[in-house]
């Protein structure tokens, strides 16, 4: 792997504009930079995808064991909501897309950051933007990204399977910009797969006493949401999730995922893993320089890398995960993405793709400031059955959700 | 890994709202807290008495008198606005004629967002 600095096109700016990244440039700083690119090998881009494969199955069965030992207190989410999570995940609900962040020099493996599995963004950056950027600057390289194509066909998949569903509403902060797009993006390769969609604000929602609505009042049937779970859980509207039955894209149980304590659990059921840093809920059982991450924080907010002689806050809800190194403290080492999600035609097989690709291509970009990681734990609670109300399934309603399917890989 | 054996980048790219900067972000305004309400009748006679039938919303759970705790098994008027102080906008189907109605849904808004839209204006 390598970065090579390379000459801007004169006009990017107004190309990326026209291809919806109007979020260039933040406080005078920018976002996307087209004065450098990461160049890798094929045996490169093969660790990135095995990496990412790997890891997504390693989370399918981290969400399994928290569910099945009722493992939520560690994650920090109210027990109103257990049973309800735990119904999504029995009964499968069907998931889009995620990001894995790594940390990556082209040596050794790829090494697990986070995993923004339930409202990524850098999307339309990575789907989109660079692959145009290639079109134009690199088109005699290949680029580890198919993703538009991918989601494409995981909105017709889902079209196929459930053909009930009317449409698809959309919702998300509408006001940023970051949001707004990559909501409007999703919409773009939703309808591009066969649905009929509506956008919406989050605060647009309504609720009618037994489900929730969109401004003409008619019940939204499935929802995909570019906003948090666990905003959502906490806000007024929060406890009409447990009695409504709208399909949300992405589903309740993806919150385990995006929940920072997940990071100390892979650590503990799959310790020493070659993609996982150690990690913990405790400081003291993580050697060296950390760093302290709350487990519900987002975007950075309330990340801090801790000396190896620091204790941290020990406030409850934190993370600690060995520190690793960055790009800004080396050039030639790289935060990126791989996006996991559903793959067209073959049931419960998922995607894996990169921004970057083969010799000397793509990859410019955005790479937000670098973020920390987390660490391991105890030991599990004890095991308890989980019980699924008698209720219609959301993306079937033609079906109870007691008993559920077995997700896998 | 690659099992379209060849290269791994999208054949085309093509966008059919992104970009178009038209009606896809045009809801961007926080929205107000707003109640609205609907009544809702046992049966169609009923309803009709207090609006016109294109106005009355056959129930979606079937039909037939009910009297039970699901609002599907009930005709449902128009939605109009709970608040009467302030007057009614033209549009606003209003409360009903006779208030002969079996129950009152209603409908609020707001409720998500807050955490979002604080957090955005914070930074």
């Amino acid at each position: 792997m390598r970065r090579e600095c390379i000459a801007p096109r004169r006009d990017w700016r107004q190309k990326v504009e026209a291809l919806g990244l109007d979020f260039h440039t933040n406080d005078g700083q920018p976002y996307w930079w087209e004065a450098a690119c990461y160049g890798f090998s094929a045996a490169e881009i093969d660790v990135l995808e095995e990496a990412t494969e790997t890891l997504h199955k390693l989370c399918l069965e981290a969400v399994e064991r928290i569910v099945s030992q009722r493992d939520f207190a560690r994650l920090a989410i109210p027990e109103a909501y257990w049973d309800w999570i735990a119904a999504s995940w029995r009964r499968g609900d069907p998931d889009i897309y995620g990001r894995f962040d790594f940390s990556y020099d082209g040596s050794g493996p790829p090494k697990l950051l986070e995993y923004n599995a339930d409202t990524p963004t850098a999307l339309l950056e990575a789907a989109v933007v660079q692959w145009y950027w290639l079109e134009e600057v690199k088109p005699d390289c290949d680029q580890f990204n198919s993703i538009h194509e991918k989601l494409i066909a995981a909105w017709a998949e889902l079209r196929r399977q459930h053909p009930q569903i009317p449409m698809v509403h959309f919702a998300g902060v509408t006001e940023e910009p970051e949001d707004a797009r990559t909501v409007e993006y999703m919409r773009d390769v939703c309808q591009q797969g066969g649905w009929q969609t509506e956008p919406l604000d989050m605060s647009q929602l309504g609720w009618n006493g037994s489900r929730f609505t969109d401004l003409a009042e008619q019940p939204i049937a499935a929802l995909f949401k570019l906003y948090p779970w666990e905003w959502m859980l906490r806000e007024r509207f929060g406890a009409n999730l447990l009695a409504d039955r709208t399909a949300f894209v992405e589903p309740p149980w993806k919150m385990l995922l995006s929940n920072k304590a997940v990071l100390a659990l892979l650590w503990e059921m799959f310790p020493d893993h070659p993609n996982l840093l150690p990690a913990a809920f405790e400081r003291s059982r993580i050697a060296g320089p950390c760093v302290e991450k709350p487990v519900h924080g987002r975007e950075g907010g309330g990340v801090h890398l801790l000396a190896a002689t620091e204790t941290g806050s020990a406030r409850r809800g934190r993370v600690y995960q060995a520190a690793a190194p960055l790009r800004h403290a080396h050039p030639d080492r790289l935060v990126g993405g791989g996006w996991a999600g559903r793959r067209h035609g073959v049931a419960r097989r998922h995607f894996a793709d990169h921004w970057q690709y083969q010799p000397l291509c793509p990859a410019l970009f955005p790479l937000k400031p670098n973020r920390p990681r987390p660490g391991s734990t105890r030991c599990w609670a004890k095991s308890a059955p989980v019980r699924c109300a008698r209720r219609l399934c959301p993306w079937d309603p033609a079906r109870s959700c007691a008993g559920g399917r077995h997700r896998g890989s | 890994m690659d099992e379209d054996g060849g290269q791994k980048r999208s054949s085309t790219v093509i966008l059919t709202l992104v970009g178009l900067s038209v009606g896809a972000v045009a809801v961007a305004n926080a929205f107000p807290d707003r109640q609205v309400k609907r009544n809702l009748y046992a049966d169609r006679a009923a309803c009709e008495r207090d609006y016109s039938a294109a106005q009355c919303e056959a129930p979606s759970g079937g039909t037939g008198p009910h009297t039970g705790g699901s609002t599907g098994y009930f005709w449902h008027g128009p939605y109009y606005s709970s608040d009467r102080s302030s007057g009614s906008a033209a549009s606003d189907p209003g409360p009903g004629r006779t208030g002969q109605i079996t129950r009152t849904e209603i409908s609020t808004r707001g409720g998500f967002g807050a955490i979002g839209r604080a957090i955005r204006g914070a930074t």
